[in-house]
C-alpha cells in the first residue's frame, strides 16, 4: 500500500448555536445524513460515498467555531508511533477512549501552534448509507440537496502558521501542495497527506483557533451551480461563487451554516503526489489565488471566521 | 409593515417585518442610501458567528436570534451591542456601527471532546 499514515481527514466537530437549525442545514440542504446522536447530545452526521461512521459532529454551544479537527491513520500501531513522534516535537498528547464519539476506536489529540485541537484515529465502524461494494451500483440511497460526496477538508486560521508547517511535514508526514508568500512572511498554506491538492490548510491569523471553512466535495462543476440554486432558494447566507480558486484549482461556493460557520462546496482540483513540487504564490497574484475569476479576495476572506 | 432602520450619520434603511436588520441595511447601501458611511457596511456570515456587524442600538425595540458569545457577550446584549445580522425590528430603530472586537488570545472556548 502506498498511503500509509495519516490517511484522510475524518471529522471535523463544530459548535452550533442552533441545532435544530444545524442539522437541517446539513442534512436537506447539503445532502449528508443523520447517522446518530450521542447520550450527550452531539449529532453525528455523514456524506453518502463515505463508508465510515460518520465525518462531521455538531455539538450546541453558545459559540460558533470548530473543536477539532480528526484524521484516519491506517492502523492502531501507527497511533503509537505517531504519538512518540508528537511528543518527541514537544506537544502534549492526551487520550480520547473508543467509544466517546460513537463508531470511532481510541483517538489521541493535541493543540497545534496556531490553537487548534488535532486528532488521530484508526477505527471507525461503518455505517449506512454508504457505498455499494459487491455489484455496486452508483449510489445505494439518492443523493438530495448538494450531494455532498465527502467531507473532504478544513481552512483554519491562526498565529504561527510556519510552526504548523514544521510539524504537519516533519512529524505527520504531510506535503505542502502549495503556499502563499507575502513580503512580510508566510501567510497560508495548503497540506496534504494523499494525492488531493489539500487535506488542510492554514492562514495566518492574529487569533488562535479559528475556523475558515469545512469543505465538502461535490461530483462536478454541474453540482457547484445546484448547490447555487440551493442556496438561493433556500435563502443560505452566501460569502461568494460559484467561482473558481486558482490555488488547488477547485470550483467552489463558499456560504454559511446557521451558526455562521463558514461551509465550502467544491469539485475539481488537481492531482499531487509527494514528489511533486510545491507551488507558489505571492502578492502580485495572491487574488487571483483566491479567486481565480474576481482575481482579488473579497472582504471577508481575511477578516470573517467562527 | 415596515420600520426605519436609522444607521446613526450615514442614512436610513427600509427593514420588512422579520427581516434582519443587516439584511435591511445591505439592500439600503446598494440604493444609495447610506451614503453617510466611512467605508463598505461590514458583512460577514449574516448569521451571528462572525461578529463583523456588530452595531450598538440607540433606540427602538427588536427580537434576536442567538449570537456567537465570542463575538457578544452578555453584557454587551443587554445593553444593545448586538449582531445587525441576529436581530428584527419591533419598531424604528437607531444603530450605530461599532468596531468588531478581536478577542483576545485564549478567550475562546477550550475546545471539548465531550458535548456541554
Amino acid at each position: 500500500m502506498a498511503l500509509t499514515g495519516v490517511l484522510r481527514p475524518g471529522f471535523a466537530q463544530l459548535r452550533v448555536l442552533d441545532m435544530e437549525k444545524s442539522i437541517e442545514h446539513y442534512t436537506k440542504r447539503m445532502g449528508l445524513y443523520e447517522v446518530t446522536t450521542g447520550n450527550d447530545g452531539r449529532v453525528y452526521l455523514k456524506c453518502g460515498d463515505e463508508f465510515d461512521h460518520h465525518s462531521l459532529v455538531l455539538r450546541k454551544c453558545d459559540q460558533a467555531g470548530i473543536d477539532m479537527f480528526a484524521f484516519k491513520v491506517a492502523s492502531d500501531a501507527d497511533l503509537d508511533a505517531f504519538e512518540a513522534r508528537i511528543v518527541a516535537y514537544g506537544f502534549p498528547v492526551d487520550h480520547v477512549p473508543a467509544g466517546e464519539q460513537p463508531g470511532l476506536g481510541r483517538r489521541i489529540g493535541w493543540t497545534i501552534a496556531s490553537g487548534h485541537r488535532i486528532e488521530l484515529y484508526a477505527h471507525a465502524d461503518l455505517s449506512d448509507p454508504k457505498p455499494m461494494i459487491h455489484n455496486p451500483d452508483v449510489w445505494d440511497m439518492e443523493p438530495h440537496g448538494m450531494a455532498a460526496r465527502r467531507m473532504d477538508h478544513c481552512l483554519l486560521y491562526g498565529p504561527h502558521i510556519e510552526k504548523n508547517l514544521d510539524f504537519f511535514t516533519k512529524v505527520l508526514d504531510f506535503k505542502c501542495a502549495e503556499r502563499v508568500d507575502m513580503p512580510d512572511g508566510l501567510l497560508a498554506i495548503w497540506l496534504t497527506c494523499s494525492t488531493k491538492a489539500h487535506d488542510i490548510a492554514f492562514v495566518n491569523y492574529p487569533e488562535p483557533a479559528k475556523l475558515h471553512h469545512v469543505a465538502f466535495e461535490l461530483k462536478d462543476w454541474h453540482a457547484v451551480g445546484h448547490a447555487g440554486d440551493i442556496i438561493t432558494r433556500y435563502n443560505i447566507s452566501v460569502d461568494i461563487g460559484p467561482t473558481r480558486h486558482g490555488i488547488t484549482r477547485g470550483e467552489t461556493i463558499y456560504f454559511f451554516d446557521p451558526s455562521g460557520n463558514r461551509d465550502e462546496v467544491f469539485a475539481g482540483g488537481y492531482t499531487y503526489y509527494p514528489d511533486h513540487p510545491t507551488r507558489t504564490w505571492d502578492e502580485t497574484q495572491v487574488g487571483k489565488g483566491i479567486f481565480y475569476y474576481e482575481r482579488k479576495m473579497n472582504e471577508a476572506f481575511l477578516s470573517v471566521v467562527s | 409593515m415596515t420600520y426605519k432602520i436609522t444607521v446613526e450619520g450615514a442614512g436610513e434603511a427600509t427593514c420588512y417585518e422579520d427581516e434582519r436588520a443587516l439584511v435591511a441595511m445591505e439592500r439600503a447601501q446598494g440604493f444609495g442610501r447610506l451614503r453617510g458611511l466611512p467605508r463598505k457596511l461590514p458583512v460577514g456570515c449574516r448569521r451571528g458567528g462572525c461578529g463583523i456587524c456588530r452595531v450598538l442600538v440607540l433606540e427602538g425595540d427588536y427580537r434576536s436570534d442567538p449570537m456567537s458569545r465570542s463575538c457578544v457577550s452578555a453584557e454587551d446584549e443587554a445593553r444593545g451591542l448586538v449582531l445587525a445580522c441576529a436581530i428584527y425590528p419591533l419598531s424604528d430603530l437607531t444603530v450605530r456601527l461599532e468596531t468588531p472586537r478581536l478577542n483576545k488570545p485564549g478567550s475562546m472556548p477550550a475546545a471539548q471532546t465531550s458535548g456541554e
